[in-house]
């Protein structure tokens, strides 16, 4: 009689310390975990602004890719930092340029449809006087 | 959304994000603790069951952990609820929480963990009321725990935000394997199944991971599964 009732408590007394366990092990495991998928999470946001989307994912879904462009913008702020480049300067929209034709060609957002094989002659500007008026006209 | 903040906001730590991620943390340990409960469950019925059966599972372990891993489970299911309804970086809503296909946010996979939460909130009503339901009905009810299970567990892979990290797929793996060796062991010894449906039930206990491995490479894996997976545009309204 007694020999189960000692039974009975010790095995209480195990289900109480496994149930601890189970909890305190929940707890921990929740705050570390929340300490390891954060870092990574923001840290990757860090390079990667689409990253903080809902869904998680590393990639936001296309549908959300649509605004990103807009991103380049608020990343418009970041340029004021280099204010003193005179002719290059007015990059937001499509900072890198088709194919890399080397420096030269920097008015590349040039005027409208042709005027590629007259372009030599604004091309020329820069490299004769740095003056502001040629790169001012070249940005319409 | 807030489309791109600045590295100096995302930085910043106590993050407006931060219940998004106590979420998730939550929704992971969570399934840790369904899946000690419903393993123990199988096993009770084979191991710890009634007076000669294979009783090798001491009783405190069979009946009472059970119902304490279930609890706990239970807890930290309102916590997982709670901060997903609270968090407002994703648009949940306590009526999204309770009733299926409700929210614009995955629907499916947010539904399966909704059906996951109703199904196991029966069990544990029933649970309460075992002595005036009967044994029957009960067990009824209560074999849906098992369902509940496998639904937490397509919601975690449906709409887990972390399931591309490895640690996290060998997390849910090895659940789905505890459970599964659990349900295989219980299978061989229910009663009133024929060999061939033994046989029949476990191969597809066992097939079934292989299987999901299959859509997770070409689901959940792929970067951009939150497209397929029904996550609304940034206009379309969270936040």
């Amino acid at each position: 009689m007694r020999e189960a009732q000692l039974r009975r408590d010790r095995a209480r007394r195990a289900v109480g310390v496994l149930t601890g366990v189970l909890a305190g092990g929940s707890v921990v495991a929740t705050g570390a975990i929340v300490a390891v998928v954060t870092p990574g999470d923001l840290q990757h946001a860090r390079t990667d602004p689409s990253a903080t989307f809902p869904d998680g994912h590393r990639t936001p879904p296309a549908a959300v890719r649509v605004p990103l462009p807009a991103l380049p913008s608020a990343g418009a702020v970041a340029p004021p930092r280099r204010p003193a480049a005179a002719g290059t300067a007015r990059t937001p929209g499509r900072a890198p340029a088709p194919s890399g034709r080397g420096a030269a060609p920097s008015p590349a957002p040039a005027p409208p449809p042709a005027p590629p094989t007259t372009a030599p002659a604004p091309a020329a500007t820069p490299t004769t006087v740095p003056p502001p008026a040629p790169t001012a006209t070249g940005g319409s | 959304v807030t489309a791109g903040p600045g590295p100096a906001a995302v930085a910043a730590w106590p993050d407006p994000k931060a219940l998004w991620y106590l979420d998730r943390a939550a929704g992971l340990v969570l399934l840790v603790l369904l899946t000690v409960a419903v393993a123990l469950g199988q096993a009770s019925v084979r191991y710890g069951g009634r007076p000669g059966r294979d009783r090798r599972l001491p009783r405190f372990l069979a009946v009472d952990l059970h119902r304490n891993a279930a609890l706990l489970g239970l807890s930290l299911l309102a916590v997982h609820v709670g901060t997903a309804v609270a968090d407002d970086f994703v648009d949940i809503t306590v009526v999204d929480a309770v009733l299926p296909f409700g929210s614009p946010y995955r629907p499916v996979w947010l539904s399966a963990g909704t059906l996951a939460l109703d199904l196991l909130v029966a069990v544990a009503v029933t649970t309460a009321l075992r002595r005036r339901l009967g044994p029957a009905g009960w067990r009824v009810v209560h074999r849906s725990g098992l369902a509940a299970w496998a639904l937490a567990v397509g919601h975690g892979l449906g709409t887990g935000s972390d399931i591309r990290r490895p640690w996290v797929l060998a997390l849910v793996f090895g659940c789905v394997a505890v459970v599964g060796a659990a349900t295989v062991l219980r299978l061989q010894s229910a009663p009133g199944l024929s060999r061939g449906l033994r046989a029949a039930a476990c191969l597809l206990v066992l097939t079934a991971p292989l299987v999901t491995a299959g859509w997770l490479r070409a689901g959940p894996l792929q970067a951009d599964w939150g497209h397929p997976a029904g996550t609304p545009a940034p206009a379309g309204g969270h936040r």
